[in-house]
C-alpha cells in the first residue's frame, strides 16, 4: 500500500499528460483471463546476448548468464554463446553455481530452475506466478539453501532443492526487498536488503538478527570483507564496509521503522554502528561487485558506472570502460571482466 | 483505279467522316486546333512539379488501411531525423548543446511539421526518473533551469543515460545528437482526420458512394467525374519543396567546420528528388536537339524535319496542358511520360511525313493530294496502333498507387494530343506545305533508296525458309531465357539507402551516418496491437505485446523495437528504486495503470483510451527480402505463437509497412497488368488484321522483348517496384506501335498479291526504315536518363532504351522470319486494300 503512496506522488512530479488511469475500476473485462496460466519455456532468441541480462556468473570453465524473457546462455569463451532451453519465460535474476556442475537460477514468479549438467538443461523447481521476484540464494551444504527475494519474500529448502518453503519471522515479515544474502569467511550469514537493512544470522539462518543501519537508502549486494566483516554497496554509490559484524548493534524488529530512518551522516557515529562509509567519486546506484585478484573489487551499476576499490576497501576511484548503459552483474574470466546489463554481455577489458 | 474495287467498307465509312472535318474545313479546324494549343500551352506553363506521399502508396491496401486509421493516433511514416554531430567531442559541450537548442526550436517552423512530434532531449516528454533516499526525483533530461555552463552539461549527461534515449536520440557514441520528427501530409490546419478516412477507402467504394448519394443522374456523374478528376491532395498537401528549403535552411544555419548536419526522411528525400528531376528538363532540351537532327538527316529536308519536331512538341503541350487543366502537378516519375509521347509522336510524325514526300516525289503530287493519300494509308493502322498504346498504358490504371494511376491518366492524355497532332494538325499543314526544291529533294531521296535498297534486299531474305527457322530459333530461345530469369526479378527494392537517390549522394550519405550511430533510423515497420479500451492495464495484453516484442526484436534484420512495453518497463524500474531487475511489467492492474499513466500520448505509442498500441520495429534496410521476412514474422507470430487472441496484431504502418504494402500491390498486379496489357494488344491485333498471322507476327516479338526484359532487370539488379512497373506496358506500347506500322505494310503487299519478300523489300522502304529511324531516336532520346541522379529515372532509362531498341529488333527483324511461317494466311483475305484508297487521291484529284 505505501508503495502506491510513492507511486501516486510520481505522477503528480511528472505528469502533466497522463492518460487513461482514470478507470481502473471499469478497465479489462476480468471475467475473460484469456491466457493459461503457467509457465511458458523461453523462445529461442538469437540476440539474447545483447539484450537485458541480469546476472553472469562461471561453472567451471564455462560463463553462464541469465537475464530476461527467461533467457539462460552458456559461453566458452565471452563471444560466443549459446541459449539453452529454458522451461520459463520470465525475467531470470540470479545465477548460482555451487560447483561446476550443479547449479540454480532465481527470477520472478518466484521461480527456481535447476541444473546439473552445467547450465545446459534446467528443470523447474519451484514456480508461482502470485509469487514474488527471487534476488538471491545460497546453499549452506547439499541439502540446505535459502533463497530470498522482494517484499520479505524467503524461501527454504531442506532437500536440495526438490520443496521449498516460505519462511515468516520478523525478518521477513518487515516486507522489505531482501536483496542480497552472502557467508562470511567464519559462517556468519548476512543479507542486505531495501532502506538500509541489514540482518544477521549466527545459526545457519534459522533466527536472524537486524543490525542497525548507518544507511537508509537501498543496499543492492554485499561482499565478504576480511574474516568476519562484509561490505556493501547499493544506491548513489553508497559504499560501507564492517571488520566485524559480530560487534555491530541490532535492533528491535518491531521498532524498525523504514520510513523513519535517516541515514548517519558523522563518521564516528557511523563508526559507533560498526561501520565505514567508503566515498565514491559517482553518485550512482551501484548493482554489483566483482572481485579482484588483488584483493580489491570492481563495483558496476547506473549508466555504465565502474568503480574500483583498492584492495584495503579505502578508497573508491572511476574506472573508464565501454560500457554506456547500466550494468547489474560481473564476473572475472581469464584475464577479463565480463559484465552484463541493459546491453547484454560487455566485455570490460582486462581486470585492474 | 475505282473506288468499287476496294472492300474495307467499315474504315472507308470512319474516313468519310473525318476526311471533310480535316481536309474540308481545314482552315477552320486548323485554327481551333491553334486556340485550343494556345489555351493548354498557358495552362502548361503553370504545371509545377509535386510529390505528394499519400500518393504513392496503395491507399486500398489492408496495411495502409491500418496506417489510416491510427495516422492521427500514432503519425503516419513521414519521418524526418535531424542529426547534428559534434566533430569536437561529445555532446555535452555548450557551445554544441546551444547550437542543438536552437535547431530543435528552428524545427517547430518547418512546414506541415506536427508539433506534438518534435522529439529530442530538449522535448519535455522526454524525461527521466530517480530514485532518491526515501524518494524519488523526475526530471527533464534537459533541466528547467538549463543554461549553457559546464556543470549542466555534467547533469544533462548523466540525465541522457537515465533516460534510455542512447541510440534513439544521443548516438552510441555519444557525439550526436537527434531532432526527430514528424511532418503531416495535410496542412495541420486545413486537414481533417475526416479527409483522411474518405481517402482511406477504396476507390470504387468511394466512386459508388459518390454515385449514390447523387440527387439526379446529372449530379451522379457530376460527383463521379469530380471524384475521378479532381487532385485528391493538390489543395491541403504538403509543400515538399518547401519543406526541404526550411531544412537545407537549418543545414545551411547550423553547419559548421566542427558540426555537421545530417538530414534524412522522406520529405528530403522528395525534394532532393524534384530538384534533381529538374535536370531531366535539360535531357529533355537534349533530346529534342538531337531528334532534330536525327530528322533531318533522315528525311533530309529541314523544315520537314522541323515541321515534324514542333507538332510533336504541340502534343506535349496538350499533354501537360489537359494534365493542369485537371489539377495534377507533375511529379518525378511521371516525368517520364513528356519523353513518351514526344517519342510517339515523333515516330508516327516521321512515318506520315516520309509517306507523304514519298508521294510528292515519286508520284508528282500535289501537297494537298499527297497528304490526303498518306492520311488515308495511314490514319487507320495509325489510329489502331494508337489506340494500342492507349490502352496499354491504361491497364497501369489497374495498380491501385495513385501515382502509378496519374501517369496512366497522363499517359492517355498524352496519346490524344499525339492522335490530334498527326491525324489532324500534322496531315493539314502538310497539305499547305511546298517541299522546297521538289528535285533536289527527289534526287536525294532516291539516292539514299539506292543505298537503303540495297540493304534491304540483304534483309528480305530473312523471310526465306533458311534465315528464317534460324531467327525464330534464336528468338524463341531468347524467349525462354527470359522466362527463366524471370523468378530472379526482385519485388521492391534491391539496394541499400533510398533506392530512389544514387548511393553516392548527399542524403545516403546521411542515412548511412544517421544508421551507423542510432538504433532508430528511418526504417521502422509500426505494427498496431489492438485490444480494448485500457488493455494497457490488463496484464496479459501487455505480455502478450512483450513477448510480441521479444520475439520481433529477435528477428534477422531488426535493429531495436520499441514500444509502450519498453518503456512501461523503464518506468517501472524507476518506480522501483531504478533497479535494472525491475525493468519488467508488473501484473497488478494498478500499478500498470500508473506506469503507462507515465507515457503521455504524444509519444505515438498509445492511443487515447490505451485500446491499441503502436510497436515500433526498427529495420537494418528496406531491402525487398528484409521486408516480406519480417510482414511474414508477423503474421507467423499471430497465426501460431500468440497466447492471448484478444489483442489483434495488425500491419502495418511506418516507411516499412508502406513499402510492404507496395511491394505487395506490386507483386500482387505485376503479371495482371502484363496479361491485361497483352490481352488487349492482341485483341487489337486481331481486330485490326483479322488473321492469326497479324497476332502471331507482331506478338511473338513482342513477348519476346517483355521476357528479355525481366533477363536485363535481373541482370543489373533493377527490382519491379513503383517506377519500373509501368515501364514494360510503356515499352509493350511502342512495340506494337513498331509492329502494327511494319505488318501492316507487309499484309497490305500480300494482300495485293507481292511475294512474301517483295511485300517485306517494300515495307523496309517505307515504315519499316521509319521503324529503323524513330528506333534509334527514340532509344537516344531516353539514353539521357541513364544519367539522372535519381536512381529510378537510371533504371527507367535503361529499360526504356532496351525496350524500344530490342522492339525495334522485333520488328525489322523477327516479324519477317515469322512471316514466312504464318503469313500465307494473309491470302485469305487478297484483294482487300488495307491502305483504305490512298492510291485514288491521287487519282481522283487529277
Amino acid at each position: 500500500m505505501r508503495r502506491v503512496g510513492v507511486l501516486f506522488g510520481v505522477i503528480a512530479l511528472l505528469s502533466g499528460a497522463a492518460p487513461a488511469q482514470q478507470e481502473i475500476e471499469d478497465a479489462a473485462p476480468a471475467e475473460t483471463a484469456a491466457v493459461a496460466r503457467g509457465p511458458s519455456p523461453a523462445v529461442m532468441a538469437p540476440k539474447a546476448a545483447k539484450n537485458r541480462l541480469l546476472d553472469i556468473t562461471t561453472a567451471g570453465p564455462r560463463l553462464v548468464a541469465v537475464g530476461q524473457q527467461g533467457v539462460i546462455l552458456t559461453s566458452d569463451d565471452g563471444t560466443a554463446w549459446t541459449q539453452s532451453p529454458s522451461p520459463v519465460s520470465t525475467m531470470l535474476t540470479r545465477v548460482h553455481f555451487t560447483d561446476a556442475k550443479a547449479g540454480w537460477v532465481l527470477g520472478y514468479d518466484a521461480t527456481i530452475l535447476q541444473t546439473a549438467d552445467g547450465g545446459a538443461t534446467w528443470v523447474l523447481k519451484h514456480h508461482d506466478p502470485k509469487g514474488r521476484a527471487l534476488y538471491d540464494l545460497l546453499f549452506l551444504d547439499s541439502n540446505n539453501g535459502i533463497a530470498i527475494g522482494a517484499y520479505g519474500t524467503m524461501l527454504v529448502t531442506t532437500d536440495g532443492g526438490a520443496t521449498w518453503t516460505a519462511r515468516d519471522d520478523a525478518l521477513t515479515g518487515l516486507g522489505m526487498h531482501l536483496n542480497a544474502l552472502q557467508k562470511l569467511a567464519d559462517g556468519t550469514l548476512f543479507i542486505a536488503g531495501e532502506r538500509g537493512l541489514m540482518a544477521r544470522s549466527t545459526d545457519a539462518g534459522a533466527t536472524w538478527s537486524i543490525l542497525d543501519s548507518p544507511y537508509a537508502g537501498s543496499l543492492f549486494g554485499a561482499m565478504p570483507h576480511g574474516d568476519k566483516g562484509a561490505l556493501v554497496y547499493g544506491m548513489r554509490g553508497n559504499v560501507y564496509a564492517a571488520t566485524d559484524l559480530a560487534s555491530c548493534p541490532v535492533v528491535d524488529p518491531a521498532t524498525w521503522d523504514p520510513y523513519a530512518r535517516e541515514t548517519v551522516a558523522d563518521a564516528e557515529k557511523i563508526a559507533a554502528l560498526g561501520w565505514r562509509k567508503i566515498e565514491s567519486p559517482v553518485r550512482e546506484s551501484l548493482f554489483g561487485a566483482v572481485p579482484l585478484a588483488s584483493g580489491g573489487a570492481l563495483l558496476i551499476g547506473v549508466n555504465g558506472t565502474t568503480l574500483k576499490l583498492d584492495a584495503g576497501a579505502a578508497t573508491i576511484t572511476a574506472v573508464k570502460t565501454p560500457a554506456v548503459e547500466t550494468l547489474a552483474k560481473g564476473v572475472r574470466f581469464g584475464e577479463h571482466v565480463f559484465a552484463v546489463g541493459r546491453r547484454g554481455v560487455e566485455d570490460l577489458g582486462a581486470a585492474p | 483505279m475505282s473506288v468499287a474495287t476496294t472492300s474495307t467498307g467499315f474504315t472507308r465509312a470512319i474516313l468519310r467522316v473525318v476526311e471533310p472535318v480535316i481536309f474540308g474545313k481545314r482552315v477552320l479546324t486548323l485554327t481551333l486546333l491553334m486556340l485550343i494549343t494556345a489555351f493548354l500551352g498557358w495552362h502548361s506553363a503553370q504545371l509545377r512539379p509535386n510529390a505528394g506521399w499519400l500518393k504513392m502508396v496503395p491507399q486500398a491496401h489492408p496495411y495502409m488501411q491500418t496506417f489510416m486509421q491510427y495516422y492521427q493516433d500514432f503519425g503516419g511514416a513521414n519521418t524526418v531525423l535531424i542529426a547534428l554531430k559534434n566533430h569536437k567531442g561529445d555532446i555535452y559541450q555548450p557551445e554544441f548543446m546551444e547550437t542543438l537548442r536552437k535547431a530543435a526550436d528552428d524545427a517547430f517552423f518547418i512546414p506541415g511539421v506536427d508539433r506534438a512530434r518534435v522529439n529530442s532531449i530538449f522535448s519535455p516528454s522526454i524525461l527521466y526518473i530517480e530514485v532518491v533516499e526515501g524518494g524519488l526525483a523526475g526530471e527533464n533530461v534537459i533541466p528547467s533551469d538549463y543554461a549553457a555552463t559546464p556543470e549542466m552539461m555534467a547533469r544533462i549527461r548523466g540525465n541522457v543515460a537515465k533516460a534510455n534515449v542512447i541510440g534513439r536520440l544521443v548516438s552510441e557514441d555519444q557525439t550526436t545528437a537527434l531532432i526527430q520528427l514528424e511532418l503531416l501530409e495535410t496542412d495541420p490546419n486545413s486537414g481533417t482526420t475526416k479527409d483522411r478516412e474518405e481517402l482511406a477507402k477504396p476507390m470504387l467504394q468511394r466512386l459508388r458512394e459518390a454515385w449514390q448519394n447523387g440527387s439526379d443522374v446529372g449530379a451522379k456523374l457530376k460527383a463521379v467525374s469530380t471524384l475521378l478528376t479532381k487532385n485528391e491532395d493538390a489543395k491541403a498537401g504538403l509543400d515538399y519543396v518547401q519543406v526541404g528549403e526550411a531544412l537545407e535552411k537549418i543545414r545551411a544555419k547550423y553547419e559548421t567546420g566542427d558540426i555537421t548536419v545530417h538530414i534524412v526522411g522522406f520529405a528530403k528525400v522528395v525534394d532532393d528528388m524534384t530538384k534533381a528531376s529538374m535536370q531531366v528538363g535539360v535531357f529533355f532540351v537534349v533530346a529534342l536537339l538531337l531528334m532534330g537532327l536525327l530528322l533531318w538527316i533522315y528525311i533530309g529536308s529541314f523544315p520537314l524535319a522541323m515541321i515534324v519536331v514542333s507538332t510533336s512538341l504541340v502534343a506535349c503541350t496538350w499533354e501537360l496542358g489537359l494534365l493542369h487543366a485537371i489539377g495534377y502537378g507533375l511529379d518525378p516519375f511521371a516525368l517520364l511520360v513528356p519523353f513518351l509521347i514526344m517519342s510517339v509522336s515523333v515516330s508516327h510524325g516521321v512515318q506520315y511525313v516520309s509517306a507523304w514526300a514519298n508521294e510528292i516525289s515519286t508520284r508528282d503530287a500535289t501537297p494537298y493530294q499527297a497528304s490526303l493519300a498518306t492520311f488515308r494509308s495511314l490514319a487507320i493502322p495509325g489510329v489502331v496502333a494508337l489506340l494500342a498504346n492507349v490502352v496499354g498504358f491504361s491497364t497501369i490504371y489497374l495498380i491501385n498507387i495513385q501515382v502509378i494511376r496519374e501517369m496512366s491518366v497522363n499517359a492517355a492524355f498524352g496519346m490524344a494530343g499525339v492522335i490530334m497532332v498527326n491525324k489532324m494538325l500534322l496531315p493539314i499543314v502538310l497539305s499547305y506545305f511546298r517541299l522546297p526544291n521538289v528535285e533536289g529533294f527527289r534526287r536525294a531521296t532516291e539516292l539514299r533508296d539506292r543505298l537503303g535498297d540495297a540493304v534491304f534486299r540483304r534483309m528480305a531474305l530473312l523471310t526465306r525458309r533458311g534465315p528464317a527457322i534460324v531467327v525464330t530459333t534464336i528468338c524463341l530461345l531468347l524467349a525462354a531465357f527470359g522466362a527463366s530469369q524471370y523468378h530472379r526479378v526482385q519485388i521492391g527494392d534491391t539496394t541499400d539507402g533510398v533506392p530512389e537517390l544514387r548511393p553516392d549522394s548527399r542524403f545516403n550519405q546521411d542515412a548511412r551516418a544517421v544508421a551507423a550511430n542510432f538504433s532508430m533510423g528511418v526504417d521502422h515497420l509500426k505494427v498496431i496491437a489492438e485490444s480494448f479500451d485500457d488493455g494497457c492495464i490488463d496484464y496479459d495484453v501487455m505480455a502478450e505485446m512483450d513477448r510480441f516484442s521479444w520475439y520481433m526484436k529477435n528477428q534477422d534484420g531488426v535493429r531495436d523495437v520499441l514500444s509502450l512495453i519498453e518503456l512501461a518497463k523503464l518506468a517501472n524500474s524507476g518506480l522501483s528504486e531504478g533497479r535494472l531487475d525491475a525493468e519488467v511489467l508488473p501484473r497488478a492492474p494498478e500499478s500498470l495503470a500508473q506506469i503507462t499513466a507515465l507515457v503521455p500520448t504524444t509519444t505515438g505509442f498509445l492511443t487515447d483510451t490505451c485500446d491499441a498500441l503502436a510497436l515500433f520495429i526498427f529495420t537494418t534496410d528496406h531491402k525487398a527480402d528484409t521486408i516480406t521476412a519480417l510482414t511474414d514474422a508477423v503474421k507467423h507470430y499471430a497465426d501460431d505463437l500468440q497466447q492471448d487472441k484478444r489483442v489483434k496484431l495488425r500491419l502495418a504502418s511506418g516507411n516499412i509497412g508502406v513499402m510492404a504494402a507496395t511491394n505487395e500491390e506490386v507483386r500482387r498486379n505485376e503479371l495482371p497488368v502484363v496479361f491485361y496489357v497483352y490481352g488487349v494488344i492482341l485483341l487489337f491485333l486481331w481486330l485490326s488484321f483479322r488473321t492469326v498471322s497479324g497476332v502471331l507476327c507482331i506478338g511473338i516479338p513482342l513477348a519476346t522483348v517483355t521476357l528479355l526484359g525481366y533477363a536485363v532487370m535481373a541482370a543489373l539488379g533493377i527490382g519491379q517496384k513503383v517506377a519500373t512497373l509501368p515501364v514494360l506496358a510503356f515499352a509493350c506500347g511502342i512495340g506494337v506501335d513498331y509492329g502494327i506500322y511494319s505488318y501492316s505494310v507487309v499484309a497490305a503487299g500480300l494482300r495485293k498479291g507481292l511475294t512474301l519478300e517483295e511485300a517485306y523489300f517494300q515495307k523496309m522502304r517505307s515504315t519499316g526504315k521509319a521503324t529503323l529511324f524513330t528506333g534509334a531516336g527514340m532509344a537516344v532520346g531516353v539514353l539521357l536518363w541513364i544519367f539522372s541522379d535519381l536512381q529510378f529515372q537510371k533504371d527507367m532509362g535503361i529499360l526504356l532504351v532496351f525496350g524500344f531498341t530490342a522492339n525495334m529488333i522485333g520488328a525489322i527483324v523477327v516479324l519477317p522470319s515469322l512471316a514466312h511461317f504464318f503469313s500465307k494466311e494473309e491470302l485469305k483475305h487478297a484483294g482487300k486494300d488495307l491502305t483504305a484508297g490512298a492510291d485514288d487521291a491521287i487519282d481522283d484529284k487529277r
